[in-house]
């Protein structure tokens, strides 16, 4: 029994109920009145009669829409101790209540008017469902009856989203790189790069042609072999130093290495001038160093103790 | 393994610590009135002393209660019924009362719509909840306990909050609540969460003035809110319901409605019971580093990193794993460069860990890595770390760019040729350069 009582309590469904039993609205006319209070409108509408409307209501600026009803309990107009028109936004299920005068006879009349809602549903492009509630204590039925929809012509917020989150995350933001460096394309890299090999390959050309040749060579490393070593050792150390260098090394470790193969450099280049000197002019011994014609533009390598072992 | 070790000493510590099943202590006050018999509570305090509270009764007038001793809270929760009392009492304040909550107590208010002392509205508006005036009652007459059928005024709700962390499930989908008071309206601050509101019929009116009809409500419908907690910024909790009698005996006997659970519930969650969710610990590498390069303070720009946070949920009495899916992670400098989510990577007996790899913005400068995590009804997270990133270092750039290859070959093609020369020196015969030509 209390079961079926909560049930009943619990489901608030409204609707038309036989006249005679619980609160009713007759009567009833929605207009759809301008600021100068001319009628644009007029929907009539009776709870006893008519389940429901869905009648939507367009509502311009300045406009309203004006009710006019009857409230009656058990057939006989009455005051209800609750008399409000529901207004809800289905979107996002804000419902605010716009509360109707009432007489004590149950005339009842009420303006609702867009301006006059609250915040939310002013001005919202969704239109907004009107619900008469009329209910009283005591055990009457109360009444749930829609009314039908205001929609506004002119809305002045966009349509609100359905949950509108307060604390909650935010939108995710992915860095954007700088872009990488713009290089010219490669062809044309290549193409200077193959421009300036060329012009090596031509220098070496040139060399043949002009009667490059290196015949005096194995005299000239019989001759000296251990500086001869140290003198193309050091160049082509120095060349290997440099390309390690540009590949990995420090500048540090360069200029200890470098200092070392210098030194080794400068004794054998000495011993190398010497004996360039010697194999060109075909003399095999110092023996005594006399100047003369053919030694007068050379720099006698006194500084080179090498010298000494011949 | 680490996290295992974390995660023992972090059961250990709160086995220590903590003896009630809340996170945050279990001294309870509750204050209630000469006109309340806190024997027609039983039921719902006996409930709180089989959750180890160690509950302190004591009046309203009483000279010797005290919030704060030498500065420090003396009881870590606070239940207020006044029921018939016009004020406070200077022990109770609404300054007092600020002063606990933001030291860090919680507070359990209930009030019956014939007194609502002035001081309590003025508390309860600190909070952004707009209580409604004295001898103001929420009637609903679609929505009634049929032994109310005359007035209306014993109603019956179920607009529960949909938020998971306030209100159990089996509490959120079970029978309505029995409820006889008032209602307020709430603000729109994120700090306030609805618990319980009325149905879109109900309204308030002045049992005084409105005996005939109803003209102006304080509030109605679904805005008409019956119970509201908030949970301040320094994860203090306060609920505000509008009727006292939905903890009395009464109504919690009432079995075929929810009172019993209900305020099981909300007294777990406003006592740190539940919902109580801290930081184990933050770890950010190199990706592919090992471990002992852990939290640097300096990163280079573009770097992959690893990020992983340690989450742990305390639920009715221990600590377990808090499984959520929008933990998210921001690197800022002055503004937010990258806001990501950090999905769950597995989870441990007691903690979660969130973890998430990704590259650092190309910016130098002085970032941090924030976790803003504040969700209602979940305590507030926020995990912040400051970082550098450095610019490039002169070796740190690509090495050989294909724009160069001509400036390689002329390189190249310089030491080979200044090789090639010395070696023509050395070898070359003079007699074949030029004929006639003799050096003397």
């Amino acid at each position: 029994m209390l079961l079926h009582h909560l049930l009943l309590a619990l489901v608030s469904t409204s609707l038309a109920s036989a006249a005679s039993s619980g609160w009713s609205v007759t009567n009833g006319k929605a207009s759809l009145t301008t600021r100068a209070n001319s009628k644009l409108s007029t929907e009539l509408f009776d709870s006893t009669t008519t389940p429901s409307s869905s009648h939507t209501f367009d509502i311009g600026t300045g406009e309203r829409l004006s009710l006019l009803f009857t409230c009656k309990n058990e057939g006989e107009g009455a005051r209800p101790h609750q008399a409000y028109v529901l207004v809800r936004d289905e979107v996002t299920g804000l419902e605010s209540a716009v509360v109707a005068s009432v007489r004590e006879s149950g005339k009842a009349k009420v303006d609702v008017d867009p301006r006059n809602l609250p915040a939310p549903l002013n001005g919202v492009a969704t239109p907004l469902t009107l619900t008469l509630a009329i209910a009283s204590k005591g055990d009457s039925k109360p009444l749930l009856y829609q009314l039908g929809k205001i929609a506004n012509k002119n809305p002045t917020k966009p349509e609100a989203e359905a949950n509108p989150v307060r604390y909650g995350p935010l939108p995710e933001i992915t860095h954007t790189f700088r872009s990488e460096q713009d290089l010219p394309p490669r062809i044309i890299s290549m193409g200077f790069a193959a421009a300036v090999i060329a012009c090596f390959l031509a220098l070496i050309v040139s060399w043949t042609s002009l009667d490059a040749n290196l015949s005096l060579l194995p005299r000239r490393l019989a001759a000296a072999p251990l500086s001869s070593a140290m003198f193309i050792g050091s160049l082509i150390g120095f060349e290997a130093l440099l390309a390690c260098y540009w590949l990995w090394m420090r500048v540090g470790e360069v200029l200890v290495i470098g200092a070392g193969l210098g030194v080794v450099g400068f004794l054998g280049m000495e011993e190398e001038r010497y004996t360039q000197h010697m194999v060109r002019n075909g003399q095999k011994k110092l023996g005594r160093w006399v100047c003369s014609k053919s030694n007068r533009n050379i720099i006698p390598p006194v500084t080179n103790p090498l010298i000494y072992f011949y | 393994m680490r996290f295992f070790q974390m995660a023992a000493a972090v059961l250990c510590a709160a086995a220590g610590l903590v003896s009630a099943k809340s996170a945050t202590g279990d001294r309870l006050l509750a204050v209630l009135d000469a006109g309340t018999d806190h024997a027609d509570y039983s039921q719902f305090f006996d409930g709180l002393t089989d959750r180890h509270f160690d509950i302190t009764f004591s009046d309203l007038k009483d000279a010797d209660l005290a919030l704060f001793k030498l500065d420090e809270r003396t009881y870590d929760h606070l239940i207020l019924f006044p029921s018939r009392s016009k004020g406070l009492g200077p022990n109770l304040a609404p300054l007092k009362l600020l002063e606990f909550v933001n030291a860090g107590g919680n507070i359990l208010i209930a009030t019956n719509p014939s007194s609502v002392p002035e001081q309590l509205r003025d508390f309860a508006r600190e909070l952004g909840v707009e209580m409604a005036e004295r001898d103001a009652a929420l009637v609903d007459h679609w929505s009634y306990d049929s032994s109310s059928h005359e007035s209306h005024a014993l109603i019956t709700a179920n607009g529960f909050t949909g938020n998971e962390y306030i209100l159990s499930e089996e509490v959120r989908n079970g029978p309505p609540v029995l409820y006889s008071g008032s209602a307020h309206a709430l603000s729109n601050s994120p700090l306030v969460v609805p618990v319980l509101s009325a149905g879109r019929t109900a309204y308030v009116y002045d049992t005084k003035e409105e005996q005939a009809a109803s003209e102006d409500p304080w509030v109605s419908g679904t805005q008409a809110h019956l119970v509201s907690v908030l949970q301040a910024r320094n994860n203090a909790r306060v609920a505000v319901v509008g009727s006292m009698s939905m903890f009395s005996n009464e109504f919690i006997d009432r079995k075929e409605y929810g009172n019993a659970k209900f305020v099981r519930d909300l007294s777990g969650w406003v006592f740190a019971e539940r919902g109580v969710v801290k930081v184990v610990r933050v770890r950010h590498h190199l990706m592919n580093e090992t471990a002992h390069a852990t939290n640097p303070s300096n990163y280079r720009v573009k770097n992959d990193i690893t990020y992983a946070i340690e989450l742990s949920e305390w639920s009715v009495g221990h600590w377990q794993p808090y499984i959520a899916e929008d933990v998210q992670l921001e690197v800022i400098m002055l503004d937010p460069y990258i806001r990501t989510t950090l999905p769950l990577l597995l989870t441990t007996p007691t903690t979660s860990v969130y973890e998430k790899s990704f590259m650092l913005p190309d910016h130098y400068g002085t970032f941090h890595f924030k976790v803003n995590y504040k969700r209602p009804g979940v305590t507030y997270i926020e995990e912040r770390e400051s970082v550098t990133i450095r610019h490039f270092r002169h070796d740190e750039y690509p090495r050989f760019i294909s724009a160069a290859w001509p400036y390689y070959g002329a390189a190249a093609a310089v030491s080979l040729g200044f090789l090639g020369v010395c070696i023509l020196w050395m070898g070359m015969s003079e007699e074949t350069l030029s004929e006639g030509k003799k050096r003397d």
